[in-house]
């Protein structure tokens, strides 16, 4: 409805009525439309430039073997099928996608919770929720380089307080453990993108009539049974949408795990930024690099569609 | 019965509360904790990792932006990003706004197609254009270049700002822009003489979200810039740090105090802007 009216609008701003001066009908016409590119210039160069082209050439890259020096060898399909095949490109998928489910996951449910609190409206609330959106605007690096000093496993924070007030049996390898690694970076990536779900959530429950809520109270239902029952079911569509803002802001994962462990110990963290980086950057494998830039692409766009036609086929209930 | 219910409320009310506290100390312990650690000796971390500062010294953060740590001070790292990012973020303003403007108002053809591919965008992870952009400014020979770092800064932020900004110019009101076209005005003129003044607080709102973005950037500044003396805020903290090796490059005060002096820009942009930070994300959803 509303862009039929936008339309309506543009229509009437852009037809001859408004242009005064009968002489010039035509003439005007012509003006406004070079006009109108001027508008749309400098972005399409931009993005062509430099984000249309090289992603082009980047497809077109993935069918030759290039060590970033000398002249590139076309290979065909042959980078395709390495990657088909490649052990540390499926670990290392699987490493993010248990990244991507963990805080997908764990930002929805803590930011839920957070906003439910919130929503209580008791003294303060406006400073707490100021205080958990902060860890999001942090840089990244130095995020990670913050909770890689705490769980340092030598002389890091947390075994140095666990010592201090008596716990010494609870002081753990931490990052340099192979079972805790993950789960911990999957921790930061909480602590880091907790905050939008959490502000999505409360708007989402501002929006809910506050009528309704007191019916639901006076019908007898409890707290609890009152957030399950008529809550939740409301903030659906905000959840759809935090869900496939966190879906695409977690498999971004790379300078936590780079400051934090590399993507040890082992393997243990490697997720697929590193494994590009590495492959580009340290074995000079660009073609290569290039095809597996290809295919996780791909298979992001995909998985957006198909979350997308997910979201919409659930909003209606 | 009411007695019992209001004990009961006040109850959960107190476990509600402890509750977010505890996760308060979690979300802000740290980086307090970085903060007031940039004010001890070496000497003082090592002893306690935990402790106040006693004394407070003050020479840390000095220390850390004029003395060369990795080969440049780390004032050059700031320097760079500031030389690299004001422009990028100029650029992604005015871009943004005048793209934002034309999809906002005008049919022409192909919008459809332009929205479409700002979307197609947007789940793309930034890691598997690293390479694809790096190889391009490689053959441009725009790597290891402050230049080449702005241009994909500015190309690379641009889609956010059209799409925030085409959401501001719809409901922008239509009578003041006829009228203004009625005056007789080019669309270009009443977009520079009359839009633009009344649409100075998105622009600000895209500037600040792109200048973040681009101080807390990582991957792009990593991959394409290698010469020390070029290179921006992000890799030189992470090059400066303990890393997965544990061993320091620096003392240990030296680490927190380049982690403060790195995150105070964001932190103060966000408390100083928060609820025009908090209405552009809700914003960028209802899209």
């Amino acid at each position: 409805m509303s862009t039929v009216h936008r339309r309506l609008h543009s229509d009437l701003i852009n037809s001859d009525r408004s242009s005064p001066g009968p002489g010039s009908k035509t003439k005007q016409g012509t003006m406004q439309h070079h006009g109108r590119i001027l508008f749309l210039l400098p972005s399409l160069l931009l993005l062509g430039g430099f984000v249309v082209i090289p992603l082009g050439l980047g497809i077109g890259l993935a069918f030759f073997q290039w060590n970033g020096l000398g002249a590139a060898t076309f290979v065909g399909f042959n980078n395709f099928i390495t990657a088909i095949s490649d052990p540390e490109f499926w670990h290392s998928a699987e490493i993010t996608l248990w990244y991507v489910l963990g805080t997908t996951v764990g930002c929805n449910l803590l930011g839920l919770s957070l906003a439910l609190a919130l929503f209580t409206k008791f003294r303060g609330w406006k400073v707490f929720r100021t205080l958990f959106y902060l860890s999001g605007v942090m840089p990244i690096v130095a995020t990670g380089i913050t909770w890689g000093l705490i769980f340092n496993p030598g002389d890091g924070l947390l075994n140095a307080f666990l010592g201090a007030i008596g716990l010494r049996q609870f002081e753990g390898l931490w990052l340099a453990s192979p079972h805790l690694a993950l789960p911990l970076i999957i921790f930061v990536g909480i602590w880091i993108g907790v905050g939008l779900p959490m502000i999505l959530f409360s708007a989402g429950l501002m929006r809910i009539s506050p009528a309704l809520l007191e019916t639901a109270e006076l019908d007898g239902a409890s707290g609890v049974k009152r957030i399950w029952y008529v809550t939740l079911p409301l903030l659906k569509p905000v959840m759809i949408v935090t869900t496939l803002m966190l879906l695409i802001s977690s498999i971004q994962v790379f300078a936590t795990v780079w400051v934090m462990t590399g993507g040890g110990p082992g393997y243990a963290t490697y997720v697929l930024g590193i494994y590009l980086y590495n492959t580009a950057f340290e074995y000079n494998r660009f073609g290569y690099a290039n095809a597996m830039s290809v295919i996780i692409a791909v298979v992001a766009g995909l998985s957006m569609m198909v979350a997308l036609k997910l979201g919409r086929v659930m909003e209606p209930s | 019965m009411t007695r019992g219910m209001s004990f009961r409320g006040r109850a959960t009310r107190v476990v509600l509360i402890g509750a977010l506290s505890v996760w308060a100390i979690i979300a802000i312990g740290p980086i307090i904790w970085v903060y007031y650690s940039s004010f001890k000796t070496n000497a003082q971390i090592v002893s306690n990792i935990w402790a106040l500062p006693h004394p407070w010294v003050l020479g840390n953060w000095i220390t850390v932006l004029t003395s060369a740590v990795n080969s440049v001070p780390f004032i050059t790292n700031i320097m760079n990003t500031l030389i690299v990012g004001i422009p990028a973020v100029i650029v992604v303003i005015l871009a943004g706004s005048l793209a934002g403007f034309a999809l906002a108002r005008f049919r022409f053809a192909g919008a459809q197609a332009f929205q479409l591919f700002l979307l197609l965008l947007l789940p793309v992870p930034q890691f598997a254009v690293m390479v694809p952009v790096w190889s391009y400014m490689h053959t441009l020979g725009l790597t290891n270049s402050r230049l080449g770092l702005f241009l994909v800064y500015a190309a690379f932020n641009l889609a956010l700002a059209i799409t925030l900004m085409r959401g501001f110019f719809s409901n922008f009101p239509s009578d003041i822009l006829e009228a203004a076209l009625l005056d007789g005005c080019t669309e270009w003129y009443a977009f520079w003489r009359i839009v633009v003044p009344l649409s100075v607080g998105p622009m600000v709102t895209v500037g600040i979200l792109t200048f973040s973005s681009v101080w807390n950037e990582f991957l792009f500044a990593v991959s394409l810039i290698q010469d020390p003396s070029k290179m921006t805020v992000q890799p030189a903290l992470a090059a400066l740090s303990a890393g997965a090796t544990g061993q320091l490059t620096f003392g240990w005060a030296q680490q927190f105090s380049a982690l403060a002096i790195t995150t105070i820009i964001p932190v103060i942009l966000f408390l100083v802007f928060q609820n025009r930070i908090f209405r552009a994300v809700t914003l960028q959803v209802q899209n």
